[in-house]
């Protein structure tokens, strides 16, 4: 066969998977936006608003084309969604290109093909790239509006363009190809800094192309080049242009009286300037291509620009705001993470080096980079520092420390059952136990096994027997594997969708073909050199990188699909080694080749077998409707406010506003950014209908690094008393007509400019309204933080007419201090000046709960419900409980059953399973006298829980600490029914289960 | 020669982007519905990115 036809039928197939992904991709798309940073994502993209550091703005543009596409804003979530699909589909055609043109070279294919080879070529093509499709991790981001569909997307392009230019590197225009490559590279640092990882294996295809063999030390040499490049790159060549820009800006503006932005303007052209003159007078080629590819590649880094010129808008969302050079600076340093060390730093137990100052130990500060911000004195144009970085000095150090975060001491002791700590610091040993068993195997290679060996299923793990193991399907290895007997799993978890099993197959067929493609010559070891050096950058030196604590947020298993990528080629390559046995067996190379292809063939379909069911998304609008509920739980006059906290609890709202424009005259404050003087701001502006919130600081009040934290001083309680004993003029003309006024606290001592004033006197504020008087008790609180004094700012003005919401999953710790003063409307309380613990408002959350709440087609049969949403619709099924106890209390039985029958229509069990708060509704139709449905929910949490405590028993003790909380969580529910079953004589219920429920 | 000046239309086009995205923004006394207008941002993007794909084609235009 000739070269010609070959490439039509290798472009042909090629397309063909794609268009396979493509179409599957878009069917199980989720039409409305998805729970993390989606919902921000898709407002980012619609709007061009900031999202998160380090910003993604080649997304935004490019998901702002196709939002443009959507007929009315309620399509926009699902077009950016199709964006990520067809992005993921272009990423496995790549994926195909890429092994066909590598297992090409394996065979030695020049301008002739014979027909077995073309077979076994393609099958190796679609083979890797459907078995890549239908895995688990990448098909997850496939199907919403992430940045991994489009990073993995450019990762596999500039994978294929370097082998591609390999192909006709001798050819004398081939330097374009590179130039290509330093350009996408540059654009893909707008969507994710992942592709940057793909740097150290081109440089391998680039040396190899040069030297044409490769032994082991001009591998590492290679890969010592490849390295250096990532890390100028990374590290020099990005902060650096930003570095020089900050320096210009400073000159410019401060020195030389120009405006804002000039200098940045000034530094690109300046740097685009150079590059050009460099290249007219460069001679040597190699001079000319690399000055070229570091053109565009600042080229493509210039999308940037849309951060600041839309931060400078001030719109609504606009985290960090990046408006200028040295925000945008920390912005994509990605400096509100904090500090990861790598080489040397202090472990999580590291004691603070103090230093005498006076007569008072006052802990050792290193003072770092000054940080700048722009004059609050808006007639004046110039940058001032507001402080400088401040960096603790720790006494006890150490090497590559692995566990290092302070935040996360506990995590860290419970995951290793206790630290064995030398010198302050956990010995060597105890470092490299916790960086194998954590970060190597929990947090990677468990990953790594739930795409090629199997899934238990999608429930959160930290290493809990029951929750998000990796199994293999075979269930002698599992009973091993997990401690437990895995033949008598409860049914929530044997029939929980993300329970996925390969029974290992797409593992052994991907060892299979990394040692058939070593075994094929030199060609062939080069080839493993580069696949592996991908594997191993977007695997494993990402977790060196990452050096995450323990009890992430959420499973981390995206950011590896890289890795997962390079895994793929191999599993393509496994037919080539299938085809090598086979044709042992079969004489006729022709039917050999399609045997082994079709045996191929039968691994994505098993893996599609199991993953569709907890991949397919259509007909879930849960995100949407939950944030919906959330601002819906709010009345509708006075401008209300929300503070919300985590990522699932605050973007939905963003979406519902910035995308679909619901309720703009609400407004959702954020506590965990309130702590800063950049989102104070915003808070400070009018956004859409939503007037300023009720914040009159001073801007230097607030910020950063002023009232950070403020102490409580209840001591000082009895001076201030007898201050205005013996003086009260005095007294009164320095700290206000009521010592204990919340407003004059905040005014008189809190923002007070005095040092020393600095405290809270009291453990005890009042806030008086009219006659009324609101008692705030800060009773056992040391401190508290800015992001408390802005609540609390809000408060002391006593203007009840613009209500402030706490919404439902703020946690306990959160406002403790308004835990009296919380009452029930919804998924929001609302603060109430009247104090009484924590309390119903029944009518309103009745007329939310039956009229204005929507609940995500959730009623609709076989909806995948994932792990985070079922959490929501069971918070749902929560607030629906203490309704119906509410109304049955009240002797409301009527409307209680029309929340109950709500309930069940709503949120069904066959996809929000009953749990604790089920009970009530079982007690609503009890009272009510519809026994046969109270009896099925009774029945129902009987013999869930019945199998649940007899799987956890078979638990081996060594691993059973684990699931404590599960043991007791449905022992309570086990006790919750049988009581029930009780008080309304089912003795039938009890008959049945009382044998069982001796556990 | 045709290379370079596909080159530099792209690069006008993600300039004209830029500066089509440009506008006053929303203070503390007022909203600013303006900076979510079509010209802001429905017409600037898609020029910025027009630009960025014909860079590409720019690249692999061969002299």
């Amino acid at each position: 066969m000739q070269q010609k036809v070959f490439s039509l039928i290798d472009t042909l197939t090629g397309w063909l998977v794609f268009v396979i992904a493509a179409v599957i991709y878009c069917l199980t798309v989720e039409p409305t936006a998805s729970l993390w940073d989606c919902p921000e994502f898709i407002s980012c993209g619609y709007k061009l608003e900031i999202g998160h550091p380090p910003g993604a703005p080649f997304y935004m543009l490019v998901a702002n084309l196709f939002s443009q596409l959507a007929s009315d804003p309620s399509q926009v979530a699902w077009m950016i969604n199709i964006l990520s699909a067809l992005l993921s589909a272009g990423c496995i055609l790549f994926l195909f290109w890429t092994i066909t043109l590598l297992t090409r070279h394996l065979y030695g294919c020049h301008e002739t093909y014979t027909l077995p080879q073309v077979i076994v070529i393609e099958a190796c093509g679609v083979v890797g790239a459907l078995a890549y499709t239908f895995s688990d991790t990448f098909w997850f981001s496939a199907v919403e509006s992430e940045v991994y569909a489009f990073s993995s997307f450019l990762t596999a392009l500039v994978f294929w363009l370097i082998l591609h230019w390999e192909e006709e590197a001798d050819h004398p225009q081939s330097d374009r190809w590179l130039i290509l490559t330093a350009y996408i590279i540059g654009l893909s640092v707008g969507v994710h800094l992942l592709c940057l990882l793909c740097l150290p294996a081109m440089v391998l295809v680039v040396y190899g192309h040069k030297t044409q063999r490769l032994t082991w030390w001009s591998a590492f040499k290679a890969l010592l080049v490849g390295g250096i490049l990532l890390a100028v790159v990374l590290y020099m060549l990005i902060p650096g242009v930003l570095l020089l820009g900050s320096w210009m800006e400073l000159l410019f503006v401060n020195v030389m009286h120009l405006p804002y932005q000039s200098g940045l303007i000034c530094t690109v052209i300046l740097l685009f300037a150079v590059i050009l003159f460099a290249l007219m007078k460069a001679k040597r080629r190699v001079i000319k291509t690399s000055l070229q590819c570091l053109f565009f590649f600042l080229v493509g880094l210039s999308s940037y620009a849309v951060i600041i010129i839309r931060s400078s808008a001030q719109p609504p969302m606009d985290e960090n705001s990046p408006d200028h050079v040295f925000a945008l600076r920390s912005y994509m340093s990605r400096e509100q993470y904090g500090e990861t060390p790598l080489l040397y730093g202090p472990a999580y137990c590291s004691e603070l080096d103090y230093e005498p100052q006076g007569d008072y130990q006052v802990a050792k500060m290193r003072e770092g980079a000054p940080i700048y911000q722009r004059s609050s004195n808006p007639s004046e144009q110039r940058y001032e520092v507001v402080r400088r970085q401040q960096h603790y000095v720790y006494r006890d150090n150490m090497w590559f420390p692995r566990m290092h975060s302070q935040l996360h001491a506990n995590a860290y002791e419970q995951w290793m059952g206790g630290v064995t700590k030398k010198n302050g610091v956990p010995t060597i040993s105890e470092n490299w136990r916790f960086f194998w068993s954590y970060q190597v195997c929990h947090m990677y290679w468990r990953y790594f096994l739930w795409n090629f060996v199997g899934r238990q299923n999608n429930i959160k793990g930290n290493g809990e027997v029951e929750h998000g193991n990796w199994i293999t399907g075979v269930r002698l290895i599992d009973d091993i594997l997990l401690g437990c007997d895995t033949a008598h799993l409860p049914s929530d978890l044997s029939s929980n969708k993300g329970r996925n099993v390969y029974y290992a197959i797409p593992l052994l067929m991907g060892l299979l073909g990394g040692y058939w493609q070593w075994r094929r010559g030199t060609r062939g070891r080069r080839q493993l050199a580069v696949v592996l050096t991908l594997f191993i950058m977007t695997g494993l030196a990402i977790v060196v990188y990452l050096n995450q604590p323990p009890q992430p947020p959420r499973e981390r298993d995206y950011v590896y699909v890289g890795s997962f990528y390079a895994f793929s080629i191999w599993i393509g390559m496994g037919v080539g080694a299938v085809d090598a046995i086979v044709r042992r067996l079969i004489r006729c190379p022709s039917w050999a080749a399609a045997v082994s292809a079709l045996l191929g063939l039968l691994i994505p379909l098993q893996m599609v077998s199991q993953t569709w069911d907890d991949h397919d998304r259509s007909g879930r609008y849960a995100c949407r409707d939950f944030g919906h509920n959330y601002l819906e739980s709010m009345q509708r006059e006075g401008h209300p406010i929300i503070l919300t906290n985590g990522d699932n609890d605050t973007f939905p709202l963003w979406y519902n506003h910035e995308v679909e424009g619901q309720r703009l005259d609400t407004r959702d404050c954020n506590l965990s950014y309130v702590q800063t003087d950049w989102y104070i701001d915003q808070m400070r502006r009018p956004a859409y209908d939503s007037p300023p919130l009720p914040i009159h600081w001073r801007r230097e009040d607030y910020q950063d690094g002023n009232n950070e934290v403020v102490p409580i001083r209840p001591a000082l309680k009895q001076q201030v008393l007898d201050f205005y004993r013996d003086e009260p003029e005095e007294a009164k003309r320095k700290f206000g007509e009521e010592p204990f006024e919340l407003k004059n606290i905040l005014h008189h001592w809190v923002m007070s400019d005095h040092p020393e004033l600095k405290v809270i006197p009291t453990d005890s504020v009042t806030i008086t309204t009219g006659d009324e008087q609101m008692v705030i008790s800060l009773a056992g609180r040391q401190m508290l933080y800015k992001k408390d004094l802005v609540v609390l700012e809000m408060l002391s003005h006593g203007d009840w007419s613009r209500p402030i919401y706490a919404s439902i999953s703020l946690g306990p710790d959160e406002v403790p201090y308004l835990s009296d003063h919380l009452s029930l409307e919804g998924m929001a309380y609302r603060i109430v000046p009247t104090s009484g613990g924590r309390r119903v408002d029944v009518e309103r959350t009745y007329e939310n709960v039956m009229h204005r709440f929507r609940y995500g087609g959730l009623s609709r049969r076989g909806l995948y419900v994932d792990d985070d949403i079922l959490y929501t619709a069971h918070t749902h099924q929560y607030v629906m409980a203490i309704l119906i106890d509410s109304l049955l209390e009240q002797g409301d039985t009527q409307r209680a059953l029309a929340v109950a029958d709500k309930w069940q229509r709503e949120l069904p069990s066959y996809n929000v399973p009953y749990t604790e708060s089920a009970l009530s509704l079982a007690r609503c139709y009890y009272v009510t006298g519809r026994t046969q449905e109270a009896d099925a929910i009774v029945e129902n949490l009987l013999r869930r829980s019945h199998e649940w405590l007899t799987w956890l028993q078979t638990i081996k003790s060594s691993r059973s600490a684990g699931s404590a909380y599960s043991f007791q969580r449905w022992s309570q529910i086990m006790q919750g029914a049988l009581t029930l079953a009780q008080i309304y004589h089912r003795d039938h219920l009890l008959k049945d289960k009382s044998n069982e429920s001796s556990i | 020669m045709k290379k370079t000046l596909i080159i530099i239309t792209a690069a006008l086009f993600i300039i004209v982007g830029f500066i089509l995205m440009s506008g006053p923004g929303s203070t503390a006394e007022a909203f600013c519905p303006d900076i979510f207008s079509t010209r802001r941002i429905v017409i600037a993007p898609a020029l910025c990115l027009a630009g960025y794909l014909l860079m590409m084609v720019g690249i692999l235009w061969r002299k």
